[in-house]
């Protein structure tokens, strides 16, 4: 039992790691790219049809990815 | 002044006030003529041509309906009576396809798309395919054919830019002819976006109409040469859509929806009025107000349910319902 829990852990471990070496290899995104994706999140947003409310939210959340996208890449 | 005279003046008071504001506007409201809309297309459930996966655009014009799909990134095309009839574009970014697309009208020989991510007009053929394109530096939030040789383009610019146009109108080469319609640029850039998003409609004879869906405005209208021909504003009846609530200390949201969509035919306008969701927030809405030239409202159209996007010919309205099913209606006088 001891051995299962240590492989899955060892395994969770290992794609967590995976992961992060993937984004951190990822070459950073330009301004434009920022500023299409921004764009195109936005258009996403508006076409859904949500509520007020919720379009605000969403529209929100693709401001502050906007904003992470130009200062992270 | 004696006390009967200031409670007099106080009830007169009351009683204008009762009468200048809401409380006289649904009075009205409860006295305009009312049509109900019925289904015509009673297969609207099991014809798989006719449910899409996120349409974001629908449109009546030269005896064709088209429904934009944009999670298909294809367009369909019915006859008058629903009848699905073709099918174009295809996700992708070569010659007919199209990505996350934004609008589409048929047109005399084919079909004029704007394809939003691949920011192009495409214009397809009779049989779905591209006959031509061309590009521009924006994201297309819409489009409407103006006459044969021209189109209209809508941009939101969003993010504080006030020197660009919400509307642009081409040559089919993608020459700009005019523009108009300065963009809200107040600096909030999700109040901004919201305010930008405009809906397109059109006339036979080139005129184009614009609504703001989210400002408390009229119907803009404009000739085919960009010239602008100032504004039909809806009775006072009509009812706009407002909102305000605290979504945190320090943030509340406050808006105002003019109408969820809209349609045009035949010198009436259809205008599909927002309304009230189950939490209270404002959204889609099963009324819609039909308004002439001058203003009036000349009747107000109950649809079977709640729909998102409505079209409109001389015969028909269509719509596009929750479950993003498209609906032939019939409208007949309750």
């Amino acid at each position: 039992m001891k051995q299962v829990v240590a492989l899955l852990l060892l395994g969770v471990v290992l794609v967590t790691a995976a992961l992060v070496l993937v984004a951190s290899a990822r070459p950073p995104r330009s301004v434009t790219q920022c500023y299409n994706d921004w764009e195109t999140c936005r258009e996403e947003a508006l076409a859904r049809d949500a509520s007020v409310i919720q379009t605000t939210l969403m529209l929100t959340l693709c401001d502050v990815s906007f904003g992470r996208c130009i200062l992270y890449g | 002044m004696n006390s009967a005279t200031r409670q007099t003046g106080l009830l007169f008071l009351w009683l204008l006030s009762f009468i200048l504001t809401g409380d006289a506007c649904d009075v009205a409201r409860s006295e305009l003529p009312r049509s109900r809309a019925t289904d015509l297309k009673t297969d609207f459930a099991t014809d798989e041509n006719a449910m899409f996966a996120r349409p974001v655009h629908l449109a009546f014009q030269n005896g064709r309906l088209s429904v934009v799909d944009a999670e298909e990134a294809s367009v369909s095309v019915f006859d008058p009576e629903g009848r699905f009839m073709g099918r174009a574009g295809g996700k992708g970014q070569g010659p007919g396809q199209l990505d996350l697309p934004t609008a589409a009208w048929p047109v005399a020989d084919g079909l004029i798309v704007s394809d939003g991510r691949n920011r192009r007009i495409v214009r397809f053929d009779a049989r779905g395919r591209e006959r031509d394109s061309f590009r521009l530096n924006f994201f297309p939030a819409a489009i409407l054919p103006l006459a044969v040789d021209r189109v209209l383009v809508a941009r939101n610019p969003g993010g504080g830019d006030k020197k660009g146009r919400v509307l642009n109108c081409y040559d089919l080469r993608g020459r700009p002819l005019w523009s108009a319609l300065p963009p809200a640029a107040s600096g909030d850039r999700v109040a901004d976006t919201m305010s930008n998003v405009v809906i397109l409609m059109g006339a036979p004879s080139g005129e184009s109409f614009a609504v703001f869906r989210y400002r408390a405005e009229g119907i803009r209208r404009f000739s085919a040469a960009g010239r602008d021909l100032g504004e039909i504003r809806p009775g006072r009846a009509y009812p706009v859509g407002r909102i305000r609530r605290t979504i945190a200390p320090g943030k509340t949201i406050q808006a105002e929806v003019f109408c969820w969509h809209a349609a045009y035919s035949e010198g009436r306008f259809y205008l599909l009025a927002a309304a009230r969701t189950e939490d209270g927030d404002l959204g889609p809405g099963s009324d819609v107000y039909a308004i002439g030239f001058d203003g009036r409202i000349q009747e107000v159209i109950e649809l079977p349910g709640t729909m998102t996007k409505i079209a409109a010919s001389a015969e028909r309205l269509y719509a596009l319902d929750l479950d993003y099913r498209l609906r032939v209606l019939k409208v007949e006088k309750k």
